[in-house]
């Protein structure tokens, strides 16, 4: 009897007290809750969102069709076929990403040796067909291109090298 | 024998024979040296350094690689001086590596990747720009073609000289050379002459770096990205082992697959670039069957119907006699089985052939002195070849690497007696030119001096040359006598065959015939050619007179093979059902009433026998999306149970069961090994002399004519090589040789293309003029279907009497 008291009184005088005290901290606080669709939300930049393929700044692809994102991709969501431009240049024919299986781990972008792939910061490409979230090498470059009109204007400096690397002059004339 | 030496590789004893390199027997102890540049196969050089290993009281550190072992030898390979010394030549050899991997097509299967992880230095020290060979004006193309089907990117080339010993020493070319010195050293062809020789696939394959690349692998998949399949090769009868790797159903190139028994990890360049026959555009993937004039693709199981109620209504009538069957020696031996069984037990006809590209079948009593003498590997043991009416460079190139391994490291002597000269590489060999048809006679000439009788004072021979096998025989010499294609269609294969059979007795030799096509022994084995009265001549005959009414022709093609191509199409209209199992849509199936598409070699699994008679299993594609192609095996145990009789078969292993449990000696193919298993084919007790009676030689029949022969490439034998883009890159052109003095009687000059012509049909070809023929001879290479040779050829005589006229 004597403990039934004691667990009454203590929830009446000391655990609702310390909730409701959470409770009147929070009322006078900025509130969380996101008015997403009314504002958007602001991300850090490492946020991981919808993959882009990047460009030099003459405008050809970095991707060398290496197959380093698809090895490194947990989801098994890349598929890419490799093609060679006349002079020489190896590139990807086909690069597609299914954004479905997806699971924006960032494996991909860690993998790649040439700068070639990135998480941006978008995420609103929700479809109702599943078709629609095949994304080709196309789509992946104007999202990129999307991205980088936005840095041009707001001048922000490149994240990364813009020129393809070139040779410097060897060290001696090499003849054959 | 001196004793075997011990000595003591990181604290544990071993002992391995004198000559044995330190690094071999640290293999024997499961210690594993990095190299580059050693190959066991190949000559040490210790160029790339990277094997070095310390050794007691030897004041550096040394090559493992090319140091042979001493007695009480004390070596360390994994202490901190080795390892250091690894660390700085892997930094070494990176300072001009452009480090390219993400689009050199050998990462992921690289060995400087895998050392450079395993030993390597992490970052390198070196801040100077690396030296880069430009290849082009743009100066953006870093590879440079050596030729129709190997790249050469310099950058990568790491000199270890693997390439240049490859060329050299195995294939005895002089393709490719180093140039330059120090850091500017380079791999380069010599005289910018194209590189493509027989074997010149390896050196991409055996590349330790991506310097060497192959055109139809580049930039198509990555390594980790391939599925392997065991297999067999199948366009010689060298049955070479390989993997065919694949990935989502189609393959993209043949790897080695090591067998110290039969191929020793090499491969020709027809079986290696031979893969995309397999993904040729126009295979036949459905079967078809004809409606009115055109032939229509429809399901597997309305082919099926059609064929099976055309067979019942047979069966039920009692009329087996009126079908007939022709193979290929290129199917399997469970294929074999299946169309044996399926027409002697099923439909009961005799009618059944797979030779259906010679008018004159060999009489099953040469087939069974068909195949190699004893064992592939005892062929680098014999000191004098006698190479007669073949051509084995072409014909099994990687058998005759044995060949050119005794030539070059044993001084073995290889002398071709043929009626157009022959090569072995740059290898020294003697080649005796006698008339076309004269083998026969040629060692008659060397066993009749072998005897001590009367010589033949036939003036043609080359008595001077012929003579020397004589004193090389009578020394006791080991002689192995090989005889090839040239063989088979042979104007006088009785005496000619008796004429080896005699020289084989008096010199005490080896007698080997080899078979042209891939499973020739293999199907033998089954009976199902060397009958002399149901050949594929005597079956066209039959259709000819209608007694034959229906047939199956399965993986051949005989209006593109067998001689008089006309004759052949004729026949082939007359009958009232073909029923063709093909891979392409060629000019036999074309004739059907229905076509089924054939699996080819990643489709099914199966065996070969090769020339040696080595059973070996060859394996599918594991999960292959579904289509219908099926093996002759998958197609006729179908129809038997339509028409419900005999069985259905639903995997090779249970027809390999069923061979095993009915034949003698093949048990084994039960559970076969995976290097294969020897059945011993042939017994030498059965070589039994003949008496000699050779005909009188084929002479021209007026002086415009000339006796045509053909010959094949490396990379082109007939209809199936023709449907690979790789081999036909590779490939030359069709041309025909004449001798410079019949060129010049006819007004014939080099180049120029001109008309081929028998009585009535002709082909047009570019004439070469050359003296590696003969006078009044003229040979046809490299033939293609859209000329076709079997046109001008007769099926009456094997001897094909041409004019050649410039256009």
């Amino acid at each position: 009897m004597n403990i039934d008291m004691w667990q009454t009184f203590k929830s009446v005088f000391i655990a609702i007290p310390t909730g409701l005290s959470i409770t009147f901290r929070y009322l006078f606080r900025k509130p969380v809750t996101e008015q997403y669709p009314k504002v958007r939300p602001k991300f850090e930049d490492r946020y991981r969102g919808l993959h882009y393929l990047t460009r030099y700044s003459d405008g050809s692809e970095r991707c060398v069709c290496c197959g380093l994102c698809a090895a490194a991709c947990p989801a098994d969501c890349i598929y890419m076929e490799c093609a060679e431009t006349p002079s020489g240049i190896r590139y990807a024919r086909i690069y597609e990403i299914n954004e479905l299986r997806c699971i924006f781990c960032g494996m991909c972008e860690e993998a790649c040796p040439e700068e070639a792939i990135f998480l941006g910061h978008e995420f609103e490409f929700s479809s109702g067909d599943r078709d629609d979230f095949i994304y080709t090498k196309e789509m992946l470059l104007a999202n990129y291109d999307k991205i980088e009109k936005e840095r041009v204007a707001k001048r922000i400096k490149p994240m990364i090298r813009q020129e393809r690397f070139q040779f410097k002059k060897p060290a001696a004339p090499i003849g054959h | 024998m001196a004793d075997n030496i011990t000595l003591t590789i990181d604290g544990k004893m071993v002992e391995v024979p004198p000559g044995t390199l330190i690094v071999e027997a640290a293999q024997r102890l499961g210690i594993t040296i990095p190299t580059f540049c050693y190959d066991e196969r190949l000559r040490s050089v210790g160029a790339c350094r990277m094997c070095l290993v310390e050794v007691e009281k030897m004041p550096k550190l040394v090559a493992s690689c090319a140091t042979p072992v001493a007695p009480s030898m004390v070596v360390h390979t994994k202490n901190d001086r080795v390892i250091k010394a690894r660390e700085g030549v892997l930094e070494f050899l990176l300072i001009n590596h452009p480090l390219d991997c993400p689009t050199c097509d050998k990462g992921g299967e690289c060995p400087l990747q895998d050392l450079t992880y395993a030993h390597g230095p992490a970052v390198s020290r070196y801040r100077e720009n690396k030296i880069r060979f430009i290849e082009d004006i743009n100066q953006k193309f870093d590879d440079k073609p050596l030729g129709p089907e190997i790249i050469l990117n310099r950058n990568r080339c790491i000199m270890c000289y693997k390439c240049v010993r490859i060329v050299r020493d195995l294939a005895g070319e002089a393709d490719l050379g180093v140039f330059k010195r120090g850091a500017f050293t380079n791999i380069s062809n010599l005289n910018e002459v194209a590189y493509a020789d027989e074997f010149s696939g390896n050196t991409v394959e055996y590349c330790p770096v991506g310097a060497l690349l192959s055109r139809s692998y580049r930039y198509s998949i990555r390594e980790w990205l391939l599925k392997k399949a065991t297999s067999v090769c199948n366009l010689c009868p060298v049955g070479c082992n390989m993997n065919v790797e694949w990935s989502a159903g189609r393959v993209y190139r043949h790897m080695s697959r090591r067998n110290r028994e039969v191929d020793d990890g090499w491969l020709c360049d027809r079986g290696r670039y031979g893969f995309d026959i397999f993904s040729a555009a126009d295979r036949l993937f459905k079967p078809h069957i004809r409606r009115g004039s055109t032939l229509e693709p429809c399901g597997f199981d309305e082919a099926l119907i059609v064929v099976s109620k055309h067979l019942r209504k047979i069966i039920d009538q009692n009329l087996g006699m009126q079908v007939a069957a022709v193979g290929s020696p290129t199917l399997s031996n469970e294929e074999a089985y299946a169309i044996r069984h399926f027409f002697d037990d099923v439909i009961k006809t005799p009618e059944i052939d797979f030779q259906t590209d010679m008018a004159h079948p060999v009489e099953s009593g040469i087939i069974d002195l068909v195949g190699l003498d004893g064992a592939i590997r005892d062929l680098e043991r014999d000191t004098v070849f006698v190479i007669v009416g073949a051509d084995p460079a072409v014909e099994q190139p990687v058998a005759t690497l044995l060949i050119k391994k005794a030539v070059s490291i044993r001084n073995a002597r290889a002398i071709f007696i043929g009626s157009y000269d022959k090569r072995l590489g740059h290898f020294p060999i003697t080649n005796i030119r006698i008339p076309y048809g004269a083998e026969g006679h040629a060692l008659e000439h060397i066993s009749n001096r072998l005897e001590n009788k009367a010589a033949s004072d036939d003036i043609r021979l080359n008595e001077e040359a012929l003579n020397e096998i004589e004193e090389l025989a009578r020394k006791g010499e080991r002689v192995h006598i090989i005889a090839g294609r040239n063989f088979f269609n042979h104007p006088d294969r009785a005496g000619f065959l008796a004429a080896m059979l005699r020289l084989r007795k008096l010199a005490n030799a080896r007698l080997s015939i080899l078979p042209p096509q891939s499973n020739f022994i293999g199907v033998s084995h089954f009976g199902l050619f060397g009958d002399v009265d149901h050949s594929f001549n005597k079956i066209l005959e039959r259709i000819d007179s209608g007694e034959i009414k229906t047939l199956f022709v399965f993986g051949s093609n005989p209006v593109d093979e067998f001689p008089d191509r006309k004759f052949v199409l004729d026949t082939l209209k007359k009958l009232e059902f073909l029923v063709v199992v093909a891979p392409f849509m060629h000019p036999t199936a074309s004739l059907a009433g229905a076509v089924f598409p054939q699996a080819m070699l990643p489709d099914y699994g199966g065996t070969f026998t090769n020339i040696e008679g080595r059973i070996q299993l060859f394996e599918p594609m594991s999960d292959r999306p579904h289509v219908a192609v099926r093996p002759a095996w998958g197609i006729l145990g179908e129809i038997a149970d339509l028409i419900n009789l005999g069985r259905i078969w639903y995997h090779d292993r249970e027809i390999r069961d069923e061979i095993a449990r009915q034949l003698k000696g093949m048990a084994v193919l039960a559970h076969m090994p995976s290097d294969g298993f020897l059945f011993p084919f042939r017994s030498q007790e059965e070589l039994e002399t003949r008496p000699v009676n050779l005909k009188t030689l084929p002479a021209r029949k007026n002086e415009h004519s000339y006796i045509l022969q053909f010959a094949q490439s490396v990379h082109h034998q007939g209809w199936l090589t023709e449907k690979s883009n790789n081999l036909m890159r590779i490939s030359g052109r069709e041309a025909i040789l004449i001798h410079p003095e019949d060129a010049a009687r006819d007004g014939i000059v080099e180049n120029q293309a001109v008309t081929v012509s028998n009585s009535d049909e002709s082909i047009t070809v570019t004439a070469r003029i050359t003296t590696h023929v003969n006078r009044g001879e003229a040979l046809l290479v490299n033939s293609f279907t859209g000329q076709p040779a079997n046109k001008l050829m007769s099926r009456d005589s094997s001897i094909t009497y041409v004019s050649v006229k410039g256009i």
